[in-house]
């Protein structure tokens, strides 16, 4: 009987062992060796520029926590690209070998939601008293959040504008929209542009209203997400997609014959393009640009509203988020706080990147101090558009497999398009299929 | 034939406790086998730079396998030690099965319910195990709904745990089907020897059955034969009784007669000589009959002597000499060195009795002796040795008659002896065992 005693005892003995194993107790154990952040970061710009900055403001932010934090030491492994971050992460996780911190394309945020990799740190930011979530713009700050709960700080951002060829413009004569300005007003100025430039001379080039506005513009404008955040479900046979497709099919008929027009923009034939504000900056700063590309006046817009919807530009946003199974919650939280707030590390981003720091108030300070400096480059920047932009915008879509999610929806509306028959008829019966594809993956 | 009986269950006992080392074997290579498969392909996946497709397929942060493997082995090695307690009841009993099914829901759980075949080794140490039926019925019950909500992936809808199968992405879809396949077949085997493990258990139990039946079979033979005895031995009952009843009128109306017709032939031959000889001899007589006549209705009544029923042993042998002596006008010597009252049961009482007045009688009808001594003593070996000899005819070749016969029955029932001597007169020596002995002897 007392064998059988033991032989309990030791049971329970191993049971509380393999407790200690299994739930990852074990990896708990300090080792002495310190406080060591590990953060997962990119080489070069999220906005695919090769600007040869590689790790600065990471490196900046690492040497000024160090500073303030002494005995924690951060590390991160260099030369990961960033179409090869997500993968990278991906095999970290897997390894157990996660970064405490580490930034999160918007596409992967669905996915370590669904994964659990992400710390809730809605805690952090409603306790912290050094932390206040007024400074982000609101937009750039939801981006981080699911189910009522934040979960990512933003980094860094980047709304899209609609760009105007102002001196296409100006030579038709045409005022620059206001910030309030709508699909009335855009198709005008279009249709005004095309028909000026009706072959009346064989020496005068071709001009065009406007090239790459796409249903992604269009349905934003109109106030219609068409895919609900997880990107399971899409409501395409929706009335003000059905407007939007009408003004999309409108304005087709402008440019009828003339398809192949992308890379007319920069040399200086069309009047209007949606681009995000980071590719505008590496248009502008690119030193080989005036080799490259005609010289033309260029300003931004707002997005114009929809007949249905408002002035609603598309947000794209770095965001930096903390590994649920950190070690360091405390530590990897204050990181994250100073890559997100500290002014020095965020007005780096106007020297060493392409976006625009969430916060309001830096953001507005170096555009102005921009402004000021001549050499910049960036004469036309109106503060009013970016304010305006940033207030009303919407994230962009991110969920893991929105790139099939998005082609399914492209090769509906050119169906469409292209189709001429009933929109309303068309659009149930491609709603139909686009659900088949979503529910499928 | 139960001694086999036994024998074979000690067989079916030793078969089970392979089969179940058996099953403990092959559930810890198959463990083994998946976490190889578990091990391998994370490895895999990180040098191959799948894990982004891995993740969003299970949509679960892996544990790390080296973690996982340390766990089940720990949990293992407790399951195993669990199973290894025999003979457990009641409340431990029912302890050490709760503690083996966290052990295998646990495990389950860390492999991501690849596999849960370790919960048949659980069953069958419930069914080995002996408890009363209601108890057994709820722990089967219990154990089947554990079972079945871990191994039909219910548990898997809601807890995302990453399974064998998200493993298997990893190898070319050939080697996946082969894994998958020698994970079956491990499966089979071990519910095959779960199969034989019930097999053996239900022929145990009816072993038992057997051997209960054939316990119930002899034990009913016995019964008719103790039926059969007992009828026997009342028949017996009926017939010593009788015997006794002759032996009664033999003793008593026999022996009265013989004193009677004796002293009345001698009052004939007296009767001229000596007229008041012949009186007192008559009244003797009279006194004879009349004893015989109470003898016979004691007889009837109890079968016992009337003198003995009345007096004290020692008293009752005086009084007969007496009596047999005054009537016959034998002379009768009496010697006893033993304290003969209150030492004898009355059956042994009444022989000593019988035999003394049976003997003198004898002595007086067939030998004619006109001298008897009886002496009564006892033996060095604790017997009670009475000797009667007399100076009659005697009798070179005597005939055991009914007297003797019964003398000699009735002693050799009492576990004594009875010799005879007719050469010097007659000399009869009969010889009992004394049950009492030492404690008269202290008295």
């Amino acid at each position: 009987m007392t064998g059988n005693r033991t032989k309990y005892l030791i049971c329970i003995l191993l049971l509380l062992a393999a407790l200690f194993f299994s739930t990852g107790i074990s990896d708990m154990i300090p080792d002495g060796r310190g406080t060591e952040l590990k953060i997962g970061v990119f080489a070069d710009s999220y906005w695919g520029v090769h600007n040869g900055y590689e790790h600065r403001i990471p490196d900046d932010a690492i040497k000024l926590f160090e500073k303030d934090h002494p005995g924690v030491k951060i590390s991160y492994e260099t030369g990961i690209l960033k179409e090869d971050y997500t993968e990278w992460l991906a095999e970290q996780i897997v390894k157990g070998e996660a970064p405490d911190v580490f930034f999160v394309m918007p596409e992967d945020f669905d996915l370590f939601i669904k994964m659990q990799a992400l710390e809730d740190i809605t805690e952090y930011v409603d306790k912290d008293s050094d932390f206040n979530k007024e400074i982000f713009y609101r937009s750039a700050y939801r981006f981080g959040s699911f189910d009522d709960a934040q979960y990512l700080l933003p980094f860094e951002c980047a709304p899209e504008l609609m760009f105007a060829n102002t001196t296409i413009l100006d030579e038709k004569g045409i005022d620059t929209p206001s910030l309030n300005w709508t699909w009335d007003d855009f198709y005008d100025i279009c249709k005004k542009v095309n028909s000026a430039a009706s072959p009346s001379g064989e020496d005068k080039k071709e001009v065009f209203g406007t090239v790459n506005y796409t249903w992604k513009e269009a349905f934003a404008a109109n106030g219609n997400r068409l895919f609900s955040t997880d990107g399971r479900e899409c409501d395409f046979a929706d009335t003000k997609i059905t407007t939007a497709l009408t003004f999309l099919d409108e304005l087709d008929s402008l440019n009828e014959g003339n398809k192949d027009n992308a890379r007319y923009f920069e040399k200086g034939n069309v009047a209007f393009q949606p681009m995000y504000y980071a590719s505008y900056r590496d248009f502008i700063k690119n030193p080989l640009r005036e080799t490259l590309y005609e010289d033309f006046e260029l300003t931004f817009l707002t997005m114009p509203a929809g007949s249905e919807g408002d002035n609603t530009s598309i947000l794209d946003t770095l965001c930096v988020g903390m590994y649920s199974k950190s070690r360091h919650k405390k530590e990897a939280w204050e990181f994250i706080k100073m890559l997100t707030t500290d002014e020095t590390v965020q007005s780096e981003i106007f020297k060493y990147s392409e976006g625009l720091s969430p916060c309001r108030d830096i953001t507005e300070r170096e555009l102005k101090k921009e402004l000021a400096d001549s050499t910049a480059g960036a004469q036309n920047i109106n503060m009013d558009v970016v304010r305006h932009a940033m207030d009303t915008a919407v994230p962009k879509y991110a969920f893991y497999g929105q790139d099939e999610a998005e082609n399914a929806v492209e090769y509906a509306v050119n169906e469409i398009l292209s189709g001429g028959g009933n929109i309303r008829m068309e659009q149930v019966i491609q709603d139909r299929r686009i659900k088949g594809i979503l529910s499928e993956e | 034939m139960v001694r086999e009986k036994s024998d074979n269950s000690r067989a079916a006992l030793s078969g089970q406790s392979v089969l179940m080392e058996s099953m403990m074997h092959l559930n810890f290579w198959i463990l083994a086998f998946v976490l190889w498969i578990v091990f391998s392909a994370s490895s895999g996946i990180v040098h191959e730079r799948s894990a982004l497709s891995f993740l969003t397929q299970t949509e679960t942060i892996p544990a790390l396998p080296i973690n996982t493997i340390i766990a089940v082995a720990i949990l293992y090695l407790c399951l195993i030690l669990l199973l290894s307690i025999r003979d457990e009841k009641g409340l431990t009993l029912a302890f050490k099965l709760c503690l083996e099914t966290i052990c295998v829901i646990w495990i389950s759980e860390l492999i991501g319910f690849s596999y849960t075949g370790m919960f048949l080794m659980v069953f069958a140490d419930l069914i080995g195990n002996s408890m009363s039926r209601r108890d057994r019925t709820v722990a089967i019950i219990a154990l089947g709904i554990f079972y079945l909500v871990l191994d039909s992936s219910v548990l898997n809808f809601w807890l995302k745990r990453i399974s064998i199968d998200d493993y298997l992405i990893y190898y070319r879809t050939d080697y996946a089907g082969l894994i998958k396949g020698a994970l079956n077949i491990g499966r089979l085997l071990n519910t095959f020897l779960f199969i034989l493990y019930m097999l053996y258990q239900v022929r145990k139990h009816m072993n038992e059955n057997e051997r209960i039946m054939m316990l119930n079979k002899s034990l009913k033979e016995a019964n008719k034969k103790l039926e059969e005895y007992s009828r026997s031995s009342a028949l017996m009952a009926q017939t010593a009784e009788r015997n006794r009843l002759a032996r009664e009128i033999h003793d008593t109306i026999g022996h009265s007669l013989t004193g009677i017709v004796t002293g009345l032939d001698a009052c004939l031959m007296m009767f001229d000589k000596d007229r008041d000889l012949v009186k007192t001899q008559l009244t003797a007589i009279a006194e004879v009959a009349r004893t015989g006549m109470t003898d016979v209705r004691q007889s009837v009544k109890a079968l016992r002597p009337d003198a003995l029923e009345k007096l004290p042993l020692d008293e009752a042998i005086e009084k007969l000499i007496d009596e047999m002596g005054r009537s016959t006008g034998v002379n009768i010597n009496y010697h006893c060195s033993e304290k003969l009252s209150d030492s004898f049961d009355e059956n042994e009482e009444e022989t000593i009795y019988r035999t003394i007045q049976e003997s003198i009688t004898n002595a007086i009808s067939h030998g004619n002796a006109s001298n008897i001594n009886i002496d009564i003593k006892r033996s060095e070996d604790n017997q009670l040795t009475i000797d009667i000899s007399d100076n009659g005819s005697g009798n070179t070749n005597p005939k055991k008659g009914f007297g003797l016969t019964h003398m000699e029955e009735r002693l050799s029932m009492l576990g004594g002896s009875l010799h005879i001597d007719g050469n010097d007169g007659f000399t009869v020596r009969a010889q009992m065992p004394i049950r009492w002995g030492k404690e008269v002897k202290e008295q």
